[in-house]
């Protein structure tokens, strides 16, 4: 009888010969998931697989090897496969999956608990003079979840932010935090467990170095001795400030002001953590590591947070976040999960950059089922119906030789609420 | 606020046998049926780890009248009311059927009698009068595995003094059902398990969530839809008898409870607390020549399942040098790219410093395979 080790496997050598390209990770993964972690067969899976991305890599395209060296790695991928399925067969084998295997629920049982870090019914403010208001607002913010804040200036974003951070009193509603403080509101407790970054970070002026601030924050809020030390050191180095570590606050530029106002905050282990437009001071690739640092901090095993983060940059935040908070003037227009953005529009929408005018971009999708289409200077924004197949939406443009520099379908993302 | 362990009670009710009708036949799928659901509940490792004694009121099989239990239920919710639940499920499997003397629909119990069976048997009319007298406040969750499930529905609505009660003692929270059937179609028991369709698939579904959906808790409504895909899945070779269930929320002024992400996805939330699945990805990113982001990847891994600051050190000692090495790596392009530097020098330079990144990348698995092994004694 054939078993999953060697079912998988026959698949695998297939794809391994037919497209080594597009299978040398897959080679990774059956190793890693049926290799014998007393060996060294994932190692040397990895070495090959970071070998063979290198030889693509320097191949420019990416795609086409020189036949012998393809061929050889092809052999070398088929003997590792070939060496995990003899592995899979020997007697200690079945001993060594089930110690991962018991340690894997262990982990698994020990599943923080999927509490409530905020929950707020009905919480309203009017500014005095009333020329703002932020609507009745309602939302809960559960550990381990990253829920993001997006609408244009002035939308009531930060006032959203300010009363979940307890920096603002709402005028009704109610705020609760049900993990730190249940039946009377202690905001003692509750303000040790929050970790706020406004848009204006404290100015720390010259008064001491970056290092020295941590751990001065860390011993304040009770964290002493080696844990001190380490929680410090750990999150120097995860948000790349170690090379600063010895720099005064005034010295720092505006992206690693944020990052050690990060720090800061997570030096003490927040239950909720509060970002108010942290990406605006951040280049590209900062912005990129700084989102995925937060994502896998959120959902750290040892100290989970609910994460409330606003920003303008869309597509980065739906990227990472588990729900989506969508405002206009002051009322929360959308609050549910990144996957069922636009399941309730019974229509599609894409944007595009191309080198034609929107006269030109009517006539060539006449054919297709396009309800509107909108300059918005920049580009162009085009509204179909269900049946609008993209696809076929390209291949007009293509054989119209249009030169296309952006395309992006927007159906389910906040940046058609903004359109709507 | 999410289905867990101290904020629902769970209402377990049904019947194996009805050794008292005749027209109601017995049947080991509702008893198999029941055990499924109240495993899942009680699993502490791949449940909801509950209290059968305290956190659940079990009157499956129970010998005692229809009076009885509804006594049992109305206690049981004061008591857990007083515990601060948040949530009430009621779970029903047996037999649905309509009463002949007035047509209204019952769950049958043990005690239902034939000739009698309106009075022996749970009504839903006088279950909904005690449930929307008791659990005021809570949130309703009616799971009922019966014949002809999407009817309870429309009793509970139809007759205008109970609308009006149900709306009066749900101000503010509300109640959903989840149907093995719709009021037309029959509930199917799958002979070759000896389970009814719907509970199977649905406890599939609790237990197990869907990788599709990318977020931790799941609706009411997506959890219809995943048990419906379950029925499909395990009843492949019987399509004709699939029978697709179905959610109804009539008390809806306050939201819809079926629509709020409530129940654990743990085909989702597992995978974060799964080691195997963590140590995949930085696997993946080294296998890509991606030292950076698998050394950063590591130094979550290290702080999430070890407890070991050693370790934790040596993960943070890891990610400084691999970034060093990247930044090397750049500036040798940069270098043969802008200062004319030969193609000979640049490889031998690149040579040298994936050499050092060979070593780190060793360095990682080892760390990773340590991190582990420092588990396998006390997680």
């Amino acid at each position: 009888m054939t078993t999953e080790v060697e079912e998988r496997a026959h698949e695998l050598k297939a794809n391994l010969t037919s497209n080594l390209s597009g299978a040398f990770e897959d080679l990774v993964i059956f190793s890693e998931e049926f290799g014998n972690p007393q060996t060294n067969v994932v190692k040397d899976t990895v070495l090959l697989s970071s070998r063979i991305f290198r030889s693509l890599d320097n191949n420019n395209n990416g795609t086409e090897l020189d036949k012998s060296i393809k061929q050889q790695f092809i052999d070398e991928a088929l003997e590792i496969v070939d060496n995990i399925i003899r592995q899979s067969k020997e007697k200690d084998y079945k001993e060594c999956k089930d110690v991962e295997n018991d340690i894997q629920e262990r982990f698994i049982r020990r599943m923080p608990s999927s509490s409530y870090a905020f929950v707020g019914e009905g919480f309203s403010k009017i500014y005095t003079g009333g020329k703002f208001k932020l609507e009745p607002t309602s939302l809960s913010l559960r550990l381990g979840e990253i829920t993001g804040v997006v609408g244009e200036n002035g939308t009531g974003k930060t006032t959203l932010l300010r009363i979940v951070a307890g920096d603002l009193r709402a005028d009704s509603g109610v705020v609760n935090y049900p993990l730190v403080s249940k039946n009377k509101k202690d905001w003692i407790k509750i303000k040790q467990a929050i970790g706020y970054v406004p848009q204006r970070i404290n100015d720390w002026g010259d008064l001491n170095t970056v290092k020295k601030i941590l751990h001065f924050t860390a011993s304040i809020k009770g964290i002493r001795g080696d844990d001190n030390l380490h929680t410090v050191n750990y999150l120097l180095n995860r948000l790349e400030l170690n090379d600063y570590k010895d720099y005064r606050w005034g010295e720092l530029s505006g992206g690693f002001k944020l990052r050690f106002e990060l720090a800061r905050q997570l030096v003490w282990s927040p239950k909720l953590l509060i970002l108010d437009e942290p990406l605006a001071n951040l280049d590209i690739k900062a912005q990129t590591i700084f989102l995925n640092d937060i994502r896998n901090l959120a959902r750290s095993m040892n100290h989970s947070m609910a994460v409330l983060i606003s920003s303008q940059n869309i597509y980065d935040i739906e990227s990472i976040s588990d729900n989506i908070i969508f405002m206009r003037t002051g009322r929360v227009k959308y609050s549910g999960p990144v996957s069922q953005i636009g399941s309730d529009w019974n229509n599609k929408c894409f944007m595009m950059e191309a080198d034609c005018s929107i006269l030109e971009l009517k006539e060539l999708l006449a054919i297709h089922p396009v309800s509107e289409i909108r300059n918005t200077g920049s580009y162009m924004l085009v509204f179909g119906y269900r049946d609008m197949d993209f696809n076929k939406v390209l291949i007009t443009l293509l054989e119209a030789r249009v030169t296309i520099r952006l395309f992006r379908d927007i159906s389910n993302s906040t940046r058609v609420l903004f359109e709507r | 606020m999410s289905i867990e362990k101290g904020k629902v009670g769970v209402i377990l009710l049904g019947a194996q046998s009805f050794p008292n009708s005749v027209n109601y036949g017995s049947s080991e799928a509702f008893s198999n049926s029941y055990k499924k659901i109240k495993a899942f509940l009680t699993d502490d490792s791949k449940g909801l780890g509950l209290n059968p004694q305290t956190d659940i009121l079990d009157l499956f099989d129970s010998d005692s009248s229809a009076d009885a239990q509804d006594v049992s239920i109305s206690a049981f919710i004061r008591d857990r009311k007083q515990k601060k639940i948040e949530d009430l499920i009621i779970y029903y499997t047996g037999h649905g059927g309509y009463a002949p003397e007035n047509g209204g629909y019952l769950l049958t119990i043990k005690s239902t009698r034939d000739d009698n069976p309106g009075v022996s048997s749970l009504t839903f009319k006088t279950l909904s009068i005690t449930i929307s007298k008791y659990a005021t406040d809570l949130r309703i969750y009616f799971i009922l595995d019966c014949c002809f499930a999407g009817e309870a529905i429309y009793q509970s609505t139809s007759l205008e003094i109970i609308k009006k009660q149900v709306e009066n003692d749900f101000p503010s929270k509300g109640i959903a059902f989840l149907c093995a059937a719709s009021k037309e179609l029959p509930a199917i028991i799958v002979k070759e398990r000896n389970i009814t369709q719907f509970t199977e698939g649905l406890e599939k579904a609790l237990r197990e969530g869907s990788k599709i959906i990318n977020n931790g808790y799941l609706t009411l409504r997506e959890i219809e839809k995943i048990t419906f895909e379950n029925i499909k899945e395990l009843n492949k070779t019987n399509p004709s008898e699939i029978i697709r269930p179905e959610v109804h929320s009539p008390d809806q002024r306050e939201g819809d409870i079926a629509g709020i992400r409530h129940f654990p996805n743990y085909a989702f939330l597992r995978k974060i607390y799964d080691f195997k699945e963590q140590r995949k990805e930085i696997m993946v990113r080294l296998g890509n020549d991606n030292l950076w982001e698998a050394s950063q990847l590591l130094q979550t891994f290290t702080f999430n399942f070890s407890e070991d600051p050693g370790l934790q050190s040596r993960a943070v000692s890891i990610s400084r040098k691999s970034k060093i090495i990247e930044e090397k790596l750049r500036q040798v392009m940069v270098d043969f790219n802008e200062k004319n530097i030969d193609r000979d020098t640049r490889e031998k330079e690149q040579d040298k410093l994936r050499a050092d990144g060979n070593e780190l990348l060793e360095k990682i698995i080892e760390l990773v395979n340590d991190a582990i092994k420092s588990n396998s004694g006390n997680v």
